[in-house]
C-alpha cells in the first residue's frame, strides 16, 4: 500500500499491523460468542434443576415414560399396522400403556403429534414414503410401519413440507426406535426397583425434634442416577415446609443403594434424573 | 485441500456446542411413597438415629395399658428403666431410676416444658397427661439433650408428648371398672377442621378413683386436657396445650425390712381411730400416748396428698425463609398442694415466739401435746420460654436457642386441726391453724425461692459422607440463680429472716455421631456433660446457704442399631462418671446438711429389639446390665470424731445389676392380646450394701376384642387387663436409702424404707368413638 509520505509513520505502522491480523479480528466476535456459550452451558444444568422438566412431572407410576408405543397411540382405528406384531416382539407390552397421553417421553418431538392423528389413515402412506428416504432400511415400508413409522409419523404429519429435511436431521434421536419398547419395559421395571429400594429404606424421622414437632408433609426429591445406580446428585425439588422432613427424605435417597440400570433402559444416556414424592405422616 | 477458514471454524464450533447441549434431561417421576411412623414390637421401639442412647414408646404400647397408668409404668419395659408403682392403677405414684440415677436427677418435659419440681426436682407422674391423649414417651438414658430445659438432669431426660387433635369430628368415650372400687371415666371431643380447615382442637375430661390395696383410703383424680393446633400457612403453625389436674390421695405407708419380715403384707396406716382426748384446763393432755398399740397420728385419714396443677404450653413455629425457622415456645406451670402427715404439736415452748405454740385444743392452757395435721405446702408459679432459630443447608443444621425461666416457689409448713373422728379439718391445710407466740400462723418452714435460669445453647448437626455420617456438636451454658428468702419459722436454724442467693454456671458440651454402615445398620456414640444445680433446700439448711458444688456427670454412649423389614434392634454400651454426689452428712461441728460425698462410676449395656408384626404377632425384648460403683468412702462425724464409712467399691443404691423385659403382642382382626414379663434384679438399699431386696418377676396381661362398627359408633372395643397376673408378693420399691442399716462403729445405722408390690388387679375397659 502506498501511503502519502506526509502521514505519521507510527500511525501507518499500526494500521498496517491491524491489516495483517484482519482475519483474526474478524473472527473475534465469534470467538467471544463461543466463550459465552461455553460458559453459559456450564450453568444450564442448574437451570434444569429448577422445576425444569415439567412436562413429565405429573404422571404417576404409570411407567413407560417413553411413548415408544407411538405405534399404537395413533387413533386405534388405524388398524393398518397389522404387520406390526410381526416386527418386534416387544410391541405387545406397549398396548397396555395406551391410556397414557404419553406426550411425556420424547421431550422434543411430541409437541404436536396429537392434531395430526386424524389424518393418519391418509398420511399413513405419505408417512411411509417419508420414512423411506431417511431410513435406508425402510424399503419394506408397509412392514416397518409397524413400529418405526408411527414414531416418526407423529412429527412427520406435523410439518409435511419441510419436515423431510428436518426429519433427516432429527431422525437421529428417533433412530433407536426399534428399541423403545424394550427400553420402556426395562425402564418400568427399573422404576419399580427404585421404588422398592426407597420403600425399604424409608423411615419417619425420630429424635427429640421429631417427637416434639411431629411433622407431616410431602417433599419431592430429585436424584440423578448413573448407569451403575449410584446417586450422582440429588436435591429438593419441592419442599414440605418442614426442614426435618426435607433432610430425612434427602438422606433416605442418598443412603439408598439403587440397582444398576438395565441394559435397555434410557439408551445412550449416562445418567437419568428421577423425582420421588415422599409423604411423611406421624403414627396415627 | 480444505483449508478451514478461521471464521468457519469458529461458527462451526458455535453450532457444535449448541448441538452438544441439546441433549436435554428428561425426568422420571417414580411416584409417591408414604412414610408413616410405625409401631414395632408392640409399640415399644422405633428405629432411632440419634447419637445418644434413646428409646421410645408409641401409642400402640399405651393402648395395651390400663388407662390410669402413669408415665413410669408406661416406660417400664424400656432398657435401663427401673420403674415401680405403688399400686396397679398408677394413681398414687411410684419410683424411677435409670443407670443408677433417681427420678429427681432425670429431666422431665411435657411437650417441651419442664415439669420437675423447681426446688428439689421431684417428679409426680400421676399429675400429668391422661394416657388417652398421650402420643409417645421418649427416654434419653444418660445424655441430657442440649436443647432440653433442665437444670437438674444428670441422668438424661424423658419427654412426654401429647397427641395432636384429629382432623375429623369425633367424640371418644372410655369407661373402666376394676377391683378396689376403681373406675375411670374419660370423654374427649375432637372438633375436626375449623376456620377454613386451618385449625383442629380437642377437649377432654376424665375422673378416676381407686381404693388403696392395703389399709384404708383412696385416690381421686379429675383431669382436663385441651389442645388447639392452627396451621397458619405451610410451615407456619401455632399450637396451644392446656393441662389441669386435681388429685387427692391417701399415702401408702412405707415399710422397713423388719416390719415386712413380720409377715403382714397389708401393713399400712391405722384404719381405726382411738378417739381424741377431752381438753381439760390445767392438766396436760398428751395425745401422743398410744391406745391399745395404736398411735393417733398414724390414722390413715391424716396422711393425705392433695394437689392441683396446671400447665399451659404454647408452641409457635414460623418459617422465616426457606431453610430458616423460628420456634417460640412459652409455657406456664402452676402447682399448689401439699403432702401431709399426722403429728403431735406441743403447746407452749420456751424459745423465740416464732417457735412457741398457742393453745391448740381450746382448753385455755399450753400444757398439752395435741394431735395435729402437718402439711408441707408448696406453691409454684413457673413461667418460661424457649426460643430457637433453626437453619439448615445441605451439610449443616444449626439451632441457636435460648431458654429462660423464672420459677417462684413458696414453701410453708402450717399445722392445722383435726376433728373428733380423726379427720383433718382442712386437707389443704387452709384453716384451723396452730398459732405461734406472735399470733401468726405457726410454720415449720416458710421460705420462698426464686430460681432464674438463662440457658443459651447452640447445636450443629452436620450431614456428611453421602448422608451416611451425622455429626452432632452442641453446647449449652445454663446460668442459674437461686434467690432464697427465709421468713422466720419454727424450723431449726430458720427462726430469723434472711436472704441468700447462689449462682451456678456451667458449660455443658455434647459431641456425638451416627454413622450408617448400610441403610439398615448404624453405629453411634456420644459424650455429654450433664449437671444438676443443688436443690433449693441447700439454701435453708441450718448451716445456711452452703457452698455446695453442683453434681455433674459425664455420660458416654457407644452403640449399634439395626433396622430391617423384620426387626428393629439397638445395643448401647455406656459409661457414666457421676461426680459430686450430694447426700446428707454431719460435719465436725455437728452440723448436718448436704455435702458432696463423692463419685459414682457406672458402666453397662442396654439392649432392646422388637419385631414387626408377622401374622399379627410381634415381640419386644430388652436386657440391661448395669454396674454402678460408689467411688468414695463416706466421711462423717459422730460427737466430733471422724468416722470413715468404707463405702468405696460398693454397689450403688437402687441400681439392679440385671433388668429384663419381654412383651408378646398379638393383634389381628378383632382380637388383640398382650403379655408382659419383667425381671428386676437384686438391689441394695444402703450405700454400705448391708441391706438389699431380692430380684423379682412380674407379669401383666391384657386381652381384648374390637366389635364391628354400629352406625355412628365406631371402634367399640372391650379390653380386660390384669396386673401382677400370678399375684406375686415382694418388695418392689426402695423409698428411702441410707448409708448403713446396721451401723458402722459409732455411726448409727438407720433402716431403709420400701413399698410392697400391689397384688393381682383386674379391670375391664370399654371404649367407643362417635363420629
Amino acid at each position: 500500500m502506498h501511503w502519502p509520505q506526509s502521514l505519521n509513520s507510527g500511525f501507518i505502522k499500526m494500521i498496517e499491523r491491524i491489516f495483517k491480523i484482519r482475519e483474526w479480528l474478524a473472527g473475534l466476535p465469534a470467538l467471544i460468542a463461543l466463550i459465552f456459550v461455553i460458559l453459559g452451558a456450564q450453568t444450564i444444568k442448574v437451570l434444569e434443576s429448577k422445576p425444569a422438566a415439567p412436562q413429565i412431572m405429573q404422571l404417576s407410576m404409570v411407567s413407560l415414560p417413553e411413548p415408544p408405543k407411538p405405534i399404537e397411540p395413533p387413533p386405534e382405528p388405524i388398524v393398518p399396522p397389522t404387520p406390526e406384531p410381526v416386527e418386534p416382539p416387544p410391541v405387545t407390552p406397549a398396548p397396555p400403556v395406551l391410556p397414557e397421553p404419553d406426550t411425556a417421553a420424547p421431550v422434543v418431538e411430541i409437541k404436536k403429534p396429537t392434531p395430526p392423528e386424524p389424518p393418519k389413515p391418509v398420511e399413513h402412506k405419505k408417512i411411509v414414503e417419508h420414512k423411506a428416504p431417511p431410513k435406508p432400511v425402510a424399503k419394506p415400508e408397509p412392514k416397518p410401519e409397524a413400529k418405526e413409522p408411527p414414531a416418526k409419523a407423529e412429527p412427520a404429519p406435523v410439518a409435511p413440507p419441510k419436515p423431510p429435511v428436518a426429519e433427516q436431521v432429527a431422525p437421529k434421536p428417533i433412530a433407536p426406535e426399534p428399541k423403545p419398547n424394550l427400553s420402556a419395559a426395562a425402564e418400568a421395571s427399573y422404576i419399580a426397583k427404585v421404588r422398592a429400594d426407597l420403600e425399604a429404606n424409608k423411615r419417619y424421622p425420630t429424635g427429640r425434634e421429631a417427637s416434639l414437632t411431629q411433622p407431616s408433609g410431602t417433599v419431592r426429591i430429585w436424584m440423578t442416577l448413573n448407569r451403575q445406580g449410584e446417586v450422582v446428585d440429588s436435591g429438593i425439588e419441592q419442599t414440605s415446609h418442614a426442614m426435618l422432613l426435607d433432610r430425612t427424605a434427602l438422606s433416605t435417597v442418598r443412603r439408598s443403594n439403587f440397582a444398576p440400570f438395565p441394559a435397555d433402559s434410557w439408551p445412550g444416556a449416562a445418567t437419568h434424573r428421577f423425582t420421588v414424592d415422599l409423604n411423611y405422616q406421624p403414627a396415627q | 485441500m480444505f483449508k478451514p477458514r478461521l471464521l468457519t471454524v469458529l461458527i462451526g464450533s458455535l453450532i457444535a456446542s449448541g448441538v452438544a447441549f441439546a441433549d436435554t434431561v428428561t425426568t422420571t417421576n417414580v411416584g409417591k411413597i408414604d412414610v408413616q411412623g410405625q409401631a414395632v414390637g408392640a409399640g415399644q421401639i422405633v428405629a432411632e438415629d440419634s447419637d445418644k442412647a434413646r428409646s421410645q414408646i408409641t401409642r400402640s404400647a399405651i393402648d395395651n395399658a390400663l388407662p390410669t397408668e402413669s408415665p413410669y409404668q408406661l416406660i417400664d419395659m424400656l432398657p435401663g428403666v427401673n420403674a415401680t408403682s405403688q399400686d396397679a392403677t398408677g394413681l398414687f405414684g411410684g419410683t424411677l431410676s435409670i443407670r443408677g440415677f433417681n427420678s429427681d436427677q432425670i429431666g422431665f418435659t411435657i411437650d417441651g416444658a419442664p415439669v420437675n419440681d423447681s426446688g428439689n426436682y421431684a417428679v409426680y407422674p400421676q399429675e400429668y397427661v391422661d394416657s388417652e391423649n398421650l402420643e409417645q414417651i421418649f427416654v434419653t438414658q444418660g445424655s441430657t439433650d442440649t436443647d432440653a430445659p433442665h437444670i437438674g438432669a444428670t441422668g438424661g431426660n424423658i419427654g412426654i408428648v401429647s397427641s395432636n387433635p384429629k382432623d375429623y369430628f369425633r367424640i371418644k368415650g372410655v369407661q373402666t371398672f376394676g377391683q378396689l372400687n376403681m373406675y375411670k371415666t374419660f370423654a374427649r371431643l375432637d372438633t375436626g377442621k375449623l376456620f377454613n380447615d386451618t385449625t383442629t382442637a380437642y377437649f377432654s375430661v376424665s375422673k378416676s378413683a381407686a381404693d388403696k390395696w392395703r389399709g384404708d383410703g383412696k385416690a381421686d383424680r379429675t383431669h382436663i386436657d385441651a389442645k388447639i393446633v392452627s396451621k397458619l400457612s405451610p410451615g407456619n403453625q401455632v399450637s396451644l396445650g392446656i393441662l389441669y389436674n386435681d388429685a387427692t390421695n391417701n399415702f401408702f405407708k412405707r415399710v422397713t425390712k423388719s416390719q415386712y419380715d413380720k409377715g403382714d403384707y397389708n401393713y399400712d396406716y391405722a384404719t381405726t381411730f382411738p378417739g381424741r382426748l377431752t381438753p381439760v384446763n390445767g392438766t396436760a393432755q398428751d395425745e401422743s400416748k398410744t391406745v391399745n398399740g395404736v398411735s393417733r397420728s398414724d390414722y390413715y385419714a391424716l396422711q393425705v396428698n392433695p394437689f392441683r396443677n396446671a400447665l399451659v404450653t404454647l408452641n409457635g413455629s414460623f418459617q422465616l425463609a426457606n431453610n430458616l425457622r423460628l420456634d417460640i415456645s412459652p409455657y406456664y406451670w402452676y402447682g399448689y398442694g401439699n403432702g401431709s402427715f399426722g403429728t403431735y404439736l406441743k403447746e407452749g415452748g420456751t424459745g423465740v415466739p416464732v417457735t412457741q405454740v398457742r393453745d391448740l385444743n381450746g382448753d385455755g392452757d399450753t400444757l398439752d401435746n395435741v394431735l395435729m395435721y402437718r402439711s408441707s405446702v408448696t406453691k409454684t408459679h413457673r413461667p418460661g420460654i424457649t426460643t430457637k432459630l433453626n437453619w439448615q443447608n445441605d451439610v449443616h443444621k444449626v439451632v441457636l436457642g435460648l431458654w429462660y425461666e423464672r420459677a417462684d416457689h413458696k414453701q410453708t409448713q402450717p399445722v392445722t386441726g383435726v376433728d373428733a373422728s380423726g379427720h383433718p379439718i382442712s386437707i389443704w391445710g387452709e384453716s384451723a391453724y396452730a398459732l405461734d407466740g406472735n399470733g401468726n400462723i405457726y410454720q415449720g418452714r416458710n421460705y420462698q425461692t426464686i430460681t432464674t435460669v438463662v440457658q443459651p445453647f447452640i447445636m450443629d448437626t452436620m450431614t456428611l459422607a453421602d448422608d451416611r455420617l451425622k455429626l452432632n456438636v452442641g453446647i449449652r451454658m445454663p446460668h442459674t440463680t437461686r434467690q432464697g428468702t427465709n421468713y422466720p419459722s419454727a424450723g431449726r436454724g430458720l427462726n430469723n429472716y434472711y436472704e441468700v442467693s447462689r449462682t451456678y454456671n456451667e458449660v455443658l458440651p455434647s459431641v456425638g455421631a451416627t454413622y450408617f454402615l448400610t441403610p439398615e445398620q448404624s453405629i453411634f456414640g456420644n459424650v455429654t456433660k450433664n449437671f444438676r444445680a443443688p436443690a433449693n433446700y441447700t439454701l435453708f439448711d441450718p448451716g445456711r446457704a452452703e457452698d455446695i458444688l453442683p453434681e455433674t456427670s459425664t455420660n458416654i454412649d457407644l452403640g449399634y442399631r439395626y433396622d430391617s423389614k423384620f426387626v428393629t434392634a439397638s445395643a448401647t454400651a455406656f459409661y457414666v462418671n457421676y461426680k459430686n454426689r450430694q447426700a446428707y452428712a454431719i460435719d465436725e461441728n455437728g452440723i448436718g446438711q448436704n455435702y458432696n460425698v463423692g463419685n459414682v462410676h457406672t458402666k453397662g449395656l442396654e439392649l432392646e429389639a422388637g419385631t414387626k408384626p408377622i401374622n399379627g404377632f410381634s415381640v419386644y425384648g430388652s436386657l440391661t446390665y448395669t454396674d454402678a460403683v460408689t467411688a468414695s468412702d463416706y466421711v462423717t462425724y459422730v460427737s466430733g470424731k471422724q468416722i470413715v464409712v468404707p463405702t468405696s467399691g460398693k454397689h450403688y443404691v437402687n441400681t439392679p445389676k440385671w433388668l429384663a423385659a419381654v412383651d408378646l403382642n398379638y393383634q389381628q382382626g378383632r382380637f388383640f392380646g398382650n403379655f408382659k414379663t419383667r425381671y428386676t434384679g437384686l438391689r441394695y438399699s444402703t450405700v454400705l450394701n448391708d441391706e438389699s431386696i431380692p430380684g423379682y418377676i412380674t407379669n401383666d396381661l391384657s386381652v381384648g376384642y374390637k366389635f364391628a362398627d354400629a352406625g355412628y359408633f365406631k371402634n367399640p372395643t372391650l379390653r380386660f387387663n390384669v396386673s401382677n397376673l400370678f399375684d406375686r408378693k415382694y418388695l418392689n420399691s426402695i423409698e428411702g436409702t441410707t448409708v448403713t442399716a446396721l451401723g458402722y462403729q459409732t455411726y448409727k445405722g438407720s433402716a431403709p424404707t420400701y413399698m410392697p408390690a400391689a397384688p393381682r388387679f383386674a379391670s375391664v375397659t370399654f371404649s367407643a368413638d362417635f363420629q
